[in-house]
């Protein structure tokens, strides 16, 4: 069981979905992710059919990702719960659906052009998010450090 | 390409082959590559090595002649292209040409068509009457970058094979939209007959100008609508169509804003020019002629959930219409345009959020 957030969960998340190939089906992508909650923040790396990599970086260091998904804790836990649940998001539970209702957006960037990738890109990242389906999560509120 | 002359010399002394000529056999050419594919297998980045790579800032043979093949002199002019590099290139074209390749999907077998279910009778035609107006502007978004494709020089060859994944992902849509109005009971209903605005993108005389209105403010704006599509859609396959679309819609915009940065770094002399074409299309898009009223009523029936939740739907269709508004001033700061934000169109400007502070 991994805690979320925790690289931890990044990493089994990662394993999942590198694990037979279904981003294949979608085409390349290449893109820095940035993923803020709270005061804790990761880099994911997906590099032409697969996520090459996740890690811890400071909350200063999303600046330098192509966009950063970042809402609050309970938005997180409502997505990942309701993946979990359906295998799948619901219509309000999908990226672009949190991101379109969230007036200053989940996905931020201050290059409009970086930002769309994750549009994009977008069923890519919405399919890395379903892989936390077949995991096993603990949700645990993080605290300020 | 090294040939060896002695090679050169034998075949033309064998003495059981006709004569031969063997002049295209040169020994002076472009040097030999060995081009390796990387992570995203071989792409044309990857074989885009010296002379083959170098494409000139002004293109002047006005013939077939691909870039890095040696000249035959003789050769009769095929066409008239557009010479200057400045004028069509994006340094990104052959990133999103490669992505678009990858990133294809079929309207016929990728949407799970089965999920449609009969929906109550003003919902179902909302969605068919945007349908309509999808199906109508994706034919003028095929048509648009489709008459520049002749004009592209071989030497800039990347921006044409660009435009023709922009004309397929745009006949893509454009059969999807018709297929989902013909899905389900309803059909195609009013069309717009191509307002001013989209008139006018099919009327630009300069590439620039097509690509500024049409990836860059046209694109934009229906980008940001096909991504609200999780709340006009009932569905799953209408969902699927309207993530699938926002992707390849991406694609063009990223192109456009990379070509606008292009041009406004190299000819930075054309700045008020392109003010001037984004003065207009801004007024033409929000002109009273123009205005689409049974498109916004049913994006109103379709986001609010139906014909007695208008008021919901309002409020998601004004939060559209301000995130279309900032997310294009946002490419437009990126393109290297950010005076556009004092002298946007009002109807416009009047939905910009404060500049953030850098």
């Amino acid at each position: 069981m991994a805690e979320f957030p925790s690289l931890e969960w990044f990493e089994a998340v990662r394993q999942v979905v590198n694990r037979d190939g279904r981003l294949h089906r979608f085409g390349t992508c290449d893109a820095v992710m940035g993923v803020k909650v709270r005061d804790k923040a990761f880099e994911i790396t997906f590099d032409a059919f697969e996520c090459t990599g996740a890690r811890n970086i400071a909350v200063a260091d999303l600046a330098s990702t192509d966009f950063y998904l970042e809402a609050p804790y309970e938005t997180w836990r409502d997505m990942i719960e309701n993946i979990k649940k359906n295998g799948a998001p619901d219509r309000q539970h999908t990226l672009n659906s949190i991101d379109f209702v969230d007036p200053d957006g989940f996905a931020r960037s201050d290059d409009q052009t970086k930002k769309d990738k994750f549009y994009r890109y977008g069923q890519t990242f919405q399919q890395f998010f379903n892989a936390s389906a077949e995991i096993e999560t603990k949700f645990v509120v993080p605290q300020p450090a | 390409m090294a040939i060896d002359p002695a090679v050169i010399e034998t075949l033309r002394k064998q003495p059981d082959m006709p004569e031969l000529d063997l002049s295209w056999l040169t020994t002076e050419g472009p040097p030999a590559v060995n081009a390796k594919p990387g992570r995203h297998g071989l792409t044309l980045d990857d074989i885009n090595i010296g002379v083959y790579g170098d494409a000139p800032e002004v293109a002047r043979h006005g013939t077939t002649r691909v870039r890095g093949s040696i000249a035959r002199p003789g050769v009769i002019r095929t066409g008239y292209y557009v010479p200057e590099k400045s004028d069509i290139w994006a340094d990104n074209a052959t990133l999103i040409y490669e992505e678009a390749l990858q990133r294809q999907w079929s309207s016929a077998t990728d949407i799970p068509w089965e999920s449609i279910e009969p929906l109550p009778d003003e919902v179902e035609e909302a969605i068919c009457q945007i349908c309509t107006f999808l199906t109508e502007v994706e034919f003028i978004a095929g048509d648009a970058p489709g008459q520049w494709l002749k004009q592209i020089s071989p030497d800039h060859f990347e921006v044409a094979l660009y435009l023709v994944t922009q004309v397929m992902d745009e006949a893509r849509h454009l059969d999807v939209f018709r297929k989902r109005a013909l899905a389900n009971g309803c059909g195609l209903l009013e069309a717009t007959g191509a307002t001013r605005g989209l008139r006018n993108i099919l009327d630009a005389k300069d590439f620039t100008e097509m690509s500024a209105l049409m990836h860059v403010l046209a694109e934009g704006f229906v980008q940001t609508m096909f991504r609200t599509g999780e709340f006009i859609a009932q569905n799953e396959a209408e969902k699927m169509i309207f993530r699938l679309c926002a992707q390849d819609e991406s694609r063009h915009v990223g192109f456009g804003v990379m070509h606008l940065r292009y041009v406004l770094q190299h000819a930075p002399e054309r700045r008020e020019e392109i003010h001037h074409y984004l003065d207009r299309a801004e007024q033409l898009f929000g002109h009273p002629s123009d205005a689409n009223s049974g498109l916004q009523e049913a994006l109103l029936i379709t986001m609010g959930g139906g014909k007695d939740n208008i008021d919901k739907g309002a409020e998601m269709a004004l939060a559209l219409t301000k995130k279309q508004a900032n997310e294009y001033m946002h490419r437009l700061e990126v393109a290297g345009l950010a005076d556009r934000r004092y002298r946007m169109n009002p109807g416009f400007m009047m939905l910009l959020d404060p500049p953030k502070k850098r």
